[in-house]
């Protein structure tokens, strides 16, 4: 075929343009390492790339969130830990202070101790972070979680929110308890009912020395009162009436006090669920109450300890009234102790949780990294093959033009 | 004998002709438009003697070009293809490197928001991780403009480039016409005005696809596509641009006839024109409508849940980014026709992106008071006869006046949208990272019951609306056994609702109630309770570090928003890219294809007519054997008229 020759010169430069545009493709992916570096060079992982990111950027935000969770949970465990150690040494002293030989100011001296690790344990209620932000009272965290208020009880200003962060993409947790889970999450008395004497002192030395409920499911809530009375014998004999069951012991159509059975010191009385035991020497006319229980809390418990250590203790009607009290304060005491207990184990499953979920996100983290590379990392051995063949094949066409071009009829005129 | 000497010298002049259309041949090798010239010869007029005619040498017939009409029109039709290709091309590669490049993409901007919105939550009272957040927010804000602009900077340039292609086009076809006069009724005309003219219209058929005919008098007429005239015979027809008719942000080439425009952009479809008025016409819009639906669905989701919140100071949200819906933006989604008769302004507000079509819409007005509703990329056609237009998650209203028939508007929903996103809260302490609701079981429950918060679904019920800052009525859920409960107004302890079985097996939502009362938020109900335990629900006062809201917030990422359910935020960001990778590599391989086919008319006209170095050579060779030969022939008729004299000398 006839061939111009400017025709001949055009396809040679072509040629080596065509070469030359190959090897600078080549050579600028190898300075950048990348094979893809805009979505025409591979749409397909262009968008597999985005995901990978966007994967690996919630990835990171999850092991970011797991540290802070770590951090806070770690603190509170720090808490829980202070709060246990705190119950367990007033429950020493409440036994040291059951001694009734005790004098007064030993058990002032009791009383005052006790003051101080309730306001241990309240500043511990009231810890703040970094920022400022009450620890736990909830969402509310500019607000004092317990405080005494003017008639001496302390109430929960705070409330029960929970902040929680994301730690994988299929768990949230919560970051924190409130003071309220943690102090207060447990109620008077057994956790089903309290005893109390009457407002007017018991004359006699009763105490109510075994309190609970066997069965939760014979138990009914009710206010209850047990009176001393003397029966139909002339013998000292009790009563219970329910103020919503009405008279129970004894039982209808027995009549009280003619029909009440004869109080005998440690003997079982059992009503609507209730298994109580009364020991000492009751007068009659003493009585007991026996109210459903309500929420309680610690500083509220250790709050009546005090009291009852700076009560009168002389005569053996008072002894035998703090001895009741005492006795509803260690339920209490040992309620709060089992419930610290409790976040602590649920604390523990959450930092578990974290670790877990740490695990896999750093897996996750590896597996997405190196799908990531496969993508859009330049293999540098296979790019330096190919940049050495395009480099070969520009040289090949270089020498070839040489040669041609010099065959010319020109030469030889 | 002087009849030698003559054909003789003849033949001389002639080879001497000759070399010199051979040096021309040489001297244009490399002239890309050059076709190669030939010397026809013919013998000259014989003279009769007697009987007999004596041949009296050669002459020069004509001087002509070699000419290839095949290839001269295949590579006018191939340098259209590629030269459309070519502008495709650069065009398609400036967006991809717009969208593409790694640390300016969009999508970083869109995983910084949420790491830092993941940031603040975490700690929502911390004003530095709030302000971080606002910042990226804002980031990604100015990442959409920026992309915006930056695609309407290629439109203008589209358009300027038009505008510039339309006055080379005028220039060359003057140019041609002119040549056209100078052809006329020439019987011999010049092969290099010829060339001159070919390569004219060869450089016309880079700006537009060019039909040519000879008119058989020397001259050619040139159309634009079958149809359009350009050139007749000495006459030009000059192009010139004028606004779109229904679209003022484009341009269309155009002709006067009577001072009257017509726009003829749908003849031009090739050409560097082609690619442009392709680039300007559907290409831009195209993308900035993708990327636009970004945008609002990420206003809209944002914004959305930011207004179920709580701010640090114990306000609800307002919205985080610039409403949707702003009479300003719904305006613009209209773009009325140029020549309306009526008075019409139309308004387009976007109810739900979830149904969004991503088409654009062409109404049509018959009467006032009927029109038609063409979905411009399925093509459907609905008619109606009165506003608002309910379509495709969008609501077609008339804000004023009134249509008249032949009256049209173009609706595009989210092309704006990218240019327009805005920040519209700018107080960091005006993020709503907390609900507005929170609940709180009595301390003296005896039950394991827990009222669990779902979320809310009206934030403008009464509930929030009636006194700011509080709930309207705050609300209490009392059991009345372990399988009831009434619900009741805490303001004054009236019973709302009651009793309301409840069964802990079953997953069961408060709200709304059995007998309808729905104040607008959903919590649920677990556990066993006792009776006279207590749930309140009240607002979340001074709740300012709680982040419910933001984790709600940072859901929008992964939450399925666009495409009837299917599609998420990032899918959609994906599937941009992915559009702009493979429409890239197309123009790129169809540029390179035509290319090919370029090279190869290009060396299919250049074999035909182009010189040849080699060819050249030989004939210079041959000429000069033949001028040696002529020369020779003198010689020769010399030494004959010598030998007479001798001979007449010696008698």
């Amino acid at each position: 075929m006839r061939i111009s020759s400017s025709q001949m010169y055009q396809n040679a430069i072509n040629t080596l343009l065509q070469q030359q545009a190959q090897i600078n493709e080549l050579s600028n992916k190898m300075s950048h390492g990348k094979k893809v570096e805009k979505p025409s060079d591979d749409p397909i992982a262009a968008t597999k790339i985005i995901n990978l990111k966007k994967e690996l950027a919630n990835i990171d935000n999850y092991l970011r969130n797991g540290e802070i969770v770590t951090e806070k949970l770690s603190l509170q465990e720090i808490h829980l830990n202070e709060i246990t150690n705190i119950l367990q040494r007033v429950r020493e002293l409440h036994i040291q202070a059951s001694n009734d030989t005790l004098s007064s100011s030993n058990r002032v001296a009791i009383q005052h101790e006790v003051k101080e690790q309730l306001q241990a344990l309240l500043s511990i209620a009231n810890s703040k972070d970094a920022n400022g932000n009450y620890l736990y009272a909830g969402f509310q965290s500019q607000v004092v979680p317990y405080q005494k208020s003017a008639n001496g009880s302390y109430i929960y200003q705070g409330d029960s929110g929970q902040r929680e962060l994301r730690i994988s993409s299929a768990i949230t947790i919560p970051m924190s308890n409130t003071a309220q889970d943690i102090f207060a999450n447990y109620k008077q008395g057994n956790g089903y009912f309290k005893v109390s004497s009457n407002a007017i002192p018991n004359v006699g030395t009763a105490v109510v020395s075994e309190a609970i409920v066997n069965d939760p499911g014979q138990y009914i809530s009710d206010n209850y009162t047990i009176n001393f009375v003397t029966n139909g014998q002339g013998e000292l004999a009790y009563e219970v009436i329910g103020n919503a069951s009405g008279l129970l012991i004894p039982t209808s159509p027995s009549i009280s006090p003619q029909d009440a059975p004869k109080y005998i010191e440690g003997q079982a009385i059992n009503f609507n669920g209730i298994h109580l035991k009364i020991e000492g020497e009751p007068v009659a006319g003493d009585s007991f109450l026996i109210n459903p229980s309500e929420g309680e809390n610690i500083f509220n418990s250790l709050h009546k300890m005090m009291d009852y250590l700076a009560a009168p203790f002389s005569s053996s009607s008072q002894k035998a009234n703090i001895q009741n009290q005492a006795n509803q304060v260690l339920q209490e005491i040992d309620a709060a102790l089992a419930n610290v207990s409790n976040i602590r184990t649920g604390l523990g499953i959450r930092l578990n949780s974290v670790e877990t979920a740490k695990d896999l996100n750093d897996g996750l983290i590896l597996h997405n990294k190196s799908a990531l590379s496969a993508l859009e990392d330049l293999d540098l051995t296979d790019a330096v093959i190919k940049l050495n063949a395009a480099t070969a094949a520009l040289q090949a066409s270089q020498l070839s033009f040489t040669k041609v071009q010099n065959l010319s009829i020109f030469n030889y005129l | 004998m002087t009849g030698i000497l003559n054909v003789a010298t003849n033949s001389l002049l002639v080879y001497q002709r000759m070399l010199a259309t051979i040096g021309h041949n040489i001297s244009n090798a490399n002239n890309a438009s050059y076709s190669k010239q030939n010397t026809i010869l013919s013998t000259q007029e014989p003279q009769r003697l007697g009987p007999f005619y004596i041949g009296s040498g050669v002459t020069i017939d004509s001087i002509i070009r070699s000419f290839d009409m095949a290839a001269t029109h295949g590579l006018r039709s191939a340098t259209s293809n590629f030269y459309d290709a070519d502008v495709m091309q650069t065009y398609m590669n400036a967006i991809d490197n717009l969208l593409g490049n790694d640390t300016v993409g969009l999508n970083k901007s869109m995983n910084s928001f949420f790491s830092s919105l993941n940031m603040a939550s975490a700690n929502p009272t911390d004003i530095s991780a709030r302000n971080q957040f606002l910042n990226d927010a804002t980031l990604l804000t100015k990442d959409f403009n920026r992309i915006s602009a930056s695609l309407d900077q290629i439109k203008d340039d589209v358009k300027q480039e038009m505008k510039l292609v339309s006055y080379q086009i005028n220039d060359l076809t003057k140019q041609i016409a002119d040549i056209n006069k100078v052809l006329l009724n020439n019987t011999n005309p010049s092969p290099d005005l010829l060339d001159k003219r070919d390569a004219l219209i060869l450089e016309l058929s880079k700006k537009a696809n060019i039909h040519v005919v000879d008119r058989g008098d020397g001259m050619i007429n040139v159309s634009l596509g079958q149809s359009q005239s350009l050139i007749l015979g000495s006459e030009f027809i000059p192009l010139t641009t004028s606004t779109n008719y229904s679209d003022p942000s484009k341009l269309d080439i155009s002709i006067n006839i009577k001072d009257k425009t017509m726009p003829i952009s749908d003849t031009i479809t090739g050409g560097r024109l082609a690619g442009l008025i392709y680039v300007q016409d559907k290409l831009i819009d195209e993308m900035k409508s993708q990327l636009g639906v970004i945008a609002l669905s990420i206003s809209d989701a944002i914004n959305h849940q930011h207004k179920e919140g709580m701010d640090l100071d114990g306000n609800l949200g307002i919205n985080f980014f610039n409403d949707i819906n702003d009479v300003s933006l719904s305006k613009m989604r209209s773009i009325s026709s140029t020549g309306n008769l009526g008075n019409a302004e139309l308004s387009v507000d976007i109810e739900n992106i979830n149904q969004l079509s991503g088409s654009d819409y062409y109404i049509q007005a018959n009467s006032p008071t009927n029109f038609t509703v063409t979905n411009l990329k399925s093509k459907q056609v609905t008619n109606h006869t009165a506003f608002p237009v309910n379509l495709d998650g969008l609501s077609i209203q008339l804000t004023s006046g009134s249509m008249s028939a032949g009256d049209s508007f173009t609706i595009k929903p989210s092309v704006s949208a990218s240019a327009h996103i805005a920040m519209n809260i700018s107080n960091a302490r005006q993020l709503a990272f907390a609900s507005p609701i929170r609940s709180q079981a009595s301390p003296n429950n005896n039950g394991t019951g827990q009222l669990n918060y779902e979320g809310i679904t009206d934030i403008d019920s009464n509930l929030f609306t009636l006194v700011p800052g509080q709930l309207s009525p705050p609300l209490k859920i009392v059991f009345l056994s372990p399988s009831s409960y009434q619900l009741v107004n805490t303001n004054d302890s009236s019973v709302i609702e009651g009793p309301i079985s409840y069964s802990a097996s079953t997953n069961h939502v408060v709200f709304p109630t059995p007998g309808t009362y729905d104040p607008g938020i959903r919590f649920n109900l677990t556990g066993v309770p006792n009776a006279g335990d207590e749930f309140s629900i009240l607002y979340n006062q001074n709740g300012i570090i709680d982040n419910r809201n933001a984790l709600k917030m940072m859901e929008v990422q992964s939450k399925k928003l666009l495409n009837q359910g299917t599609t998420s935020l990032m899918d959609q960001s994906a599937t941009l890219i992915a559009d702009v990778g493979t429409k890239t590599n197309q123009a790129n391989t169809v540029k390179d294809m035509n290319e090919i086919l370029l090279h190869q008319y290009e060396e299919k006209r250049s074999s035909a007519v182009g010189v040849n170095l080699e060819e050249e050579g030989a004939r210079l060779l041959e000429v000069q054997q033949a001028y040696k030969a002529a020369a020779e022939v003198i010689n020769v008729g010399i030494n004959l008229f010598d030998i007479i004299l001798n001979t007449v000398q010696h008698r």
